[in-house]
């Protein structure tokens, strides 16, 4: 008698995902026996992937927000150097997911559930799923900010959303999905062209590398802003997301070179877009708003004014993509990290059909954060708030995991931390501690700055 | 030319728990000790509307 309904049909799904596995590995290592410049390339860009998308992703409609309002409240001036810097600390920090994935072959949820206990697990695990939840809603406000700019209503801007998201994570196995997401992730580079058309002062550009100058000097503003900045460029779910799609793509401790070129080619194009957002508004909003913090709708509309009706139709497609892409990142860690925890089968190449209680949480994430923004006077300010809050208080405790497993030499053996990654990756849980502190000591005493 | 195996799903070993030993041991006391001042600093923020 068959007591699983499911058993025979999920066991033959897990040879296939396996077999896909196979088959993609016996492809790339058949390019990497070739020499050839052109073939070294194409196995290149079959390996890049994750870490684009990891990077890309965290440009989410929260971020562009973010960076939005900081260069319309402070202008180009401090903060164009520190998202520089910013760059290299999402390298060292997502390199080392690279690593751990590769080499143990799990997920970040699974390594912290085996090797530090179902406590720390349960832990980890909740807050990741509720940060995501609480961040896919900002996605979502985004793209209905962005697409009623464009003349969408809400109701289909937020209905499409999630059907977009859901047909991406159902319908394609891992590796089209990955670049499906990358095509879709090319669209966060249009605000590149939109900086040019704001005609910045170039040499004002360069002088703030020079100068790191703070208007208004520091105040709970500038802390919050700094680190609503530090919050947007490395978060919870891109750890838990990159180590579960360097697993799910099935990379191996021979393609760890190209995960971490994978990896600085994201960094880069992060930065790149994040310096785009804030030269365009600190070039074109920025002294019509003085130092206080503006609504994304009013910096639209001022780039309306100042760009006419393409500069503000471009940046809304751009919030809109950058919604989208993120739903798409997020949602996928949601049911990897849910899968790794509780033990289930967990590839994007199982059918839902088999792998139901996989993506269970994803469709479940979505279809909550999309009727969210949808209630009239829902507290939106207040979650956005909140997703800031619970992602603060994560941070340092899954770089604490990230960096006790990258220095477990029983799992890691020659591919642990070197000491300069370790005095990076220390530098920079430090320092959010440090600015954790910081905003806290403002929040209990507000006049302390 | 140095190949690696094939690498699949079922050759993966069981993992095993880890024992916190000298520096990990105070690093999970500072975490906890993190968690309850960044809750108790929200609890007041919210409180008091600061946050």
């Amino acid at each position: 008698m068959v007591k699983d309904p499911f058993a025979m049909p999920l066991a033959r799904a897990l040879a296939t995902d396996e077999l896909i596995r196979a088959r993609d590995r016996a492809r790339v290592d058949g390019l990497r026996r070739q020499r050839s410049l052109w073939q070294r390339l194409l196995l290149l860009l079959v390996l890049v992937g994750p870490g684009i998308l990891v990077m890309i992703a965290d440009n989410d409609a929260g971020g562009v927000m973010t960076y939005a309002q900081t260069g319309s409240s402070f202008g180009i001036g401090f903060y164009l150097p520190f998202l520089v810097l910013l760059g290299p600390v999402a390298y060292v920090v997502q390199e080392m997911t690279v690593r751990l994935g590769a080499v143990t072959r799990r997920g970040h949820a699974e390594m912290i559930w085996g090797r530090y206990g179902a406590a720390w697990g349960a832990f980890s695990l909740f807050d990741l799923v509720v940060a995501n939840f609480l961040t896919l809603i900002t996605e979502f406000i985004g793209i209905t900010l962005g697409m009623r700019v464009l003349g969408v209503p809400p109701v289909w801007s937020a209905v499409g959303g999630a059907v977009l998201v859901l047909t991406v994570l159902l319908g394609l196995r891992y590796y089209t999905w990955e670049r499906v997401a990358l095509t879709i992730a090319a669209g966060n580079l249009v605000f590149v062209p939109l900086a040019l058309m704001a005609h910045p002062h170039w040499s004002s550009v360069v002088s703030a590398f020079a100068t790191w100058h703070v208007p208004g000097g520091i105040t709970p503003v500038f802390v919050y802003v700094l680190l609503a900045n530090l919050g947007t460029t490395i978060a919870p779910w891109m750890l838990f997301f990159q180590q579960s799609s360097v697993v799910d793509k099935g990379l191996t401790r021979r393609d760890i070179r190209h995960g971490q070129v994978d990896t600085a080619v994201g960094s880069a194009a992060m930065v790149l877009v994040a310096l785009a957002i804030v030269v365009l508004t600190g070039t074109l909003v920025y002294h019509h708003s003085g130092t206080s913090p503006v609504g994304v709708v009013q910096i639209m509309q001022t780039l309306g004014a100042r760009l006419g009706r393409t500069g503000e139709d471009l940046f809304a497609l751009g919030l809109v993509e950058a919604g989208v892409i993120a739903a798409i990142a997020i949602t996928a860690s949601t049911s990897w990290a849910t899968g790794e925890a509780f033990g289930w089968p967990k590839s994007i190449n199982l059918p839902p059909q088999v792998a139901w209680r996989f993506y269970v949480p994803g469709i479940v994430s979505v279809a909550l954060a999309a009727a969210t923004v949808l209630i009239p006077h829902a507290p939106l300010g207040f979650l956005n708030l909140t997703v800031q809050v619970v992602a603060t208080i994560f941070m340092p405790a899954a770089m604490l995991f990230l960096l006790l497993l990258l220095n477990d030499r029983e799992i890691m053996g020659e591919y642990a931390n070197k000491p300069w990654q370790n005095v990076a990756a220390i530098g920079i849980v430090g320092f959010l501690v440090l600015m954790n502190g910081l905003y806290g000591l403002t929040v209990v005493f507000p006049h302390l700055l | 030319m140095h190949r690696e195996p094939m690498q699949t799903i079922r050759e993966l070993r069981p993992l095993t728990r880890a024992t916190p030993k000298g520096w990990v041991k105070w690093a999970f006391w500072f975490l906890r000790g993190y968690i309850v001042i960044m809750l108790a600093i929200v609890v007041i923020g919210f409180a008091r509307g600061t946050l």
